[in-house]
């Protein structure tokens, strides 16, 4: 049974639409307002929103707000009375569609239907199954054409299998604005600045699993060690976030760099990196984030990183990734030719490692792209 | 069946004073459009769009209803055309200025 969230105060209305949902067959979850129905939003994971309209705050800015941490999710909103401008006009902010009232079980299943297609291909293993007397048909047909096929089709739908199993090493991202990567369970992190977001994509086929949302702060930048999350933003700043449920800040720094170009934590000390003086800082992983040293960079240092070996460097002018032992930052230790990185039609904005490979985000033609090497080079 | 929401959204006005609907416009060119909506039009029957193409805002834009059928949701998906040849003509120069042709190329 698909769950709907439905953003309602009236008791009156939460009784109408529970009784229209539940004839639809859907599960209904209510929150009174925007801000208990974000706080629930990524418990429950609604597979569709509706809005009752007319209450405070005004649909539009329920639809900004749900759409920046959910940028997929069909939002329907419920008009008082059939009014096509206003509906048209929330459609063009992002409302999938708009109802009319009343709001009866007639009125809102093509709504509800469409929506849930909305959000996905149905993907299924085997056909549904056909009736009986097409059943008795269909397997005696299907044996002997089965025993047939069998060996071909095995064959076939092996290499298939390998072929769709193969993660592909550039994925363009759902977003167009990534700005720092980051890893934790099995996840990769990428934060996007324009949405001031961080998405969770799983690092196994990488779906989106889950979207925090910074309405307070732009990100720049991230960096991660088992417990905690170090994010640049904008104005300036390094924050410590633990790596609870809402990420919370444990730590804000000014960190007075012209252009901070990456943050990150070799288990020990926490590295930024300015790509406008061509330096790396090596900072105490304490609340202060106090420079212990400073090291030159000497090439057009596009995005960094670091893990427990090595500082890494994307560098736009040679085109490569370098790394630098931690020990001795001033000497690479190998680099290797990045094509994407001497395509000037692409900007490096983030670099990242998870111990096995090093991972780069960047822009091209309006598009967000995460891009995976091997790091063992 | 068109599914996506990124299609134009359009207002939809009917005659005989009946409630303007909407929908969103799964295709456009010069001679008609594709027209997903929930509401009922008859086939034959005539209905004024008002949508926008990229800056410009179109309104009152003559059509009647060519054909239509209902999708397994209960939307229904139209096929439109344009009966007014000074309106066909202003679409036929924004859609090829938005496809970067001169006007008079389509």
């Amino acid at each position: 049974m698909p769950t709907v969230q439905i953003i309602s105060s009236s008791e009156k209305d939460k009784n109408i639409l529970q009784g229209a949902f539940a004839d639809l067959g859907a599960e209904t979850i209510f929150s009174l307002d925007l801000n208990d129905a974000l706080a629930i939003f990524e418990r429950v994971r609604p597979r569709a929103v509706f809005i009752a309209d007319g209450e405070d705050p005004p649909s539009e800015i329920k639809i900004r707000e749900i759409l920046r941490i959910a940028p997929f999710m069909p939002v329907v909103v419920m008009l008082r009375r059939r009014d096509a401008a206003r509906a048209v006009a929330l459609m063009k902010l992002g409302a999938f569609d708009c109802a009319q009232s009343p709001w009866t079980p007639e009125e809102l299943r093509p709504l509800l239907k469409k929506a849930l297609k909305l959000s996905g291909t149905a993907l299924a293993v085997a056909p549904p199954p056909p009736d009986t007397m097409r059943k008795i048909v269909l397997a005696a047909g299907a044996l002997a054409a089965g025993l047939f096929l069998f060996a071909l089709g095995y064959g076939l739908s092996q290499h298939r299998k390998a072929e769709a199993a193969r993660i592909p090493d550039t994925v363009e991202l759902p977003y167009s604005h990534p700005a720092g990567i980051a890893f934790a369970d099995g996840e990769v992190l990428v934060a996007d600045w324009y949405t001031q977001s961080l998405y969770r994509h799983s690092a196994a086929d990488y779906k989106i699993n889950g979207v925090t949302s910074f309405p307070d702060l732009t990100p720049v930048g991230l960096g991660h060690s088992a417990d905690n999350l170090w994010l640049a933003t904008a104005d300036g700043r390094v924050e410590r976030r633990s790596r609870d449920k809402r990420l919370t800040r444990t730590a804000s720094v000014k960190h007075g760099m012209s252009a901070l170009t990456g943050v990150c934590f070799d288990g020990l000390y926490i590295w930024t990196a300015d790509g406008k003086k061509g330096i790396f800082q090596k900072r105490m992983n304490n609340d202060d984030m106090l420079v212990l040293g400073e090291y030159p960079y000497r090439g057009e240092l596009a995005a960094f990183t670091c893990d427990r070996d090595f500082l890494w460097a994307a560098d736009s002018r040679s085109g490569e990734i370098v790394k630098f032992p931690l020990d001795n930052p001033e000497r690479s230790a190998a680099a290797m030719s990045v094509a994407e990185l001497s395509d000037k039609t692409f900007r490096a904005t983030a670099l990242g490692t998870d111990g096995t490979s090093v991972w780069l985000t960047g822009e091209r033609g309006g598009k967000g792209l995460l891009i995976k090497k091997n790091a063992r080079f | 069946m068109p599914d996506s929401k990124d299609y134009i959204p359009a207002e939809i006005r009917l005659p005989h004073g009946v409630p303007s609907a909407w929908g969103r416009l799964a295709r456009v060119d010069p001679a008609g459009c594709g027209l997903v909506s929930r509401f009922e039009l008859k086939e034959g029957s005539g209905a004024a769009l008002a949508f926008e193409l990229g800056d410009e805002t179109f309104s009152d834009i003559m059509s009647r209803v060519r054909s239509r059928r209902r999708d397994a949701e209960g939307y229904f998906t139209y096929e439109l055309f344009f009966t007014n040849e000074l309106q066909r003509r202003n679409l036929q120069l924004t859609l090829a200025r938005m496809q970067g042709m001169p006007g008079d190329v389509v």
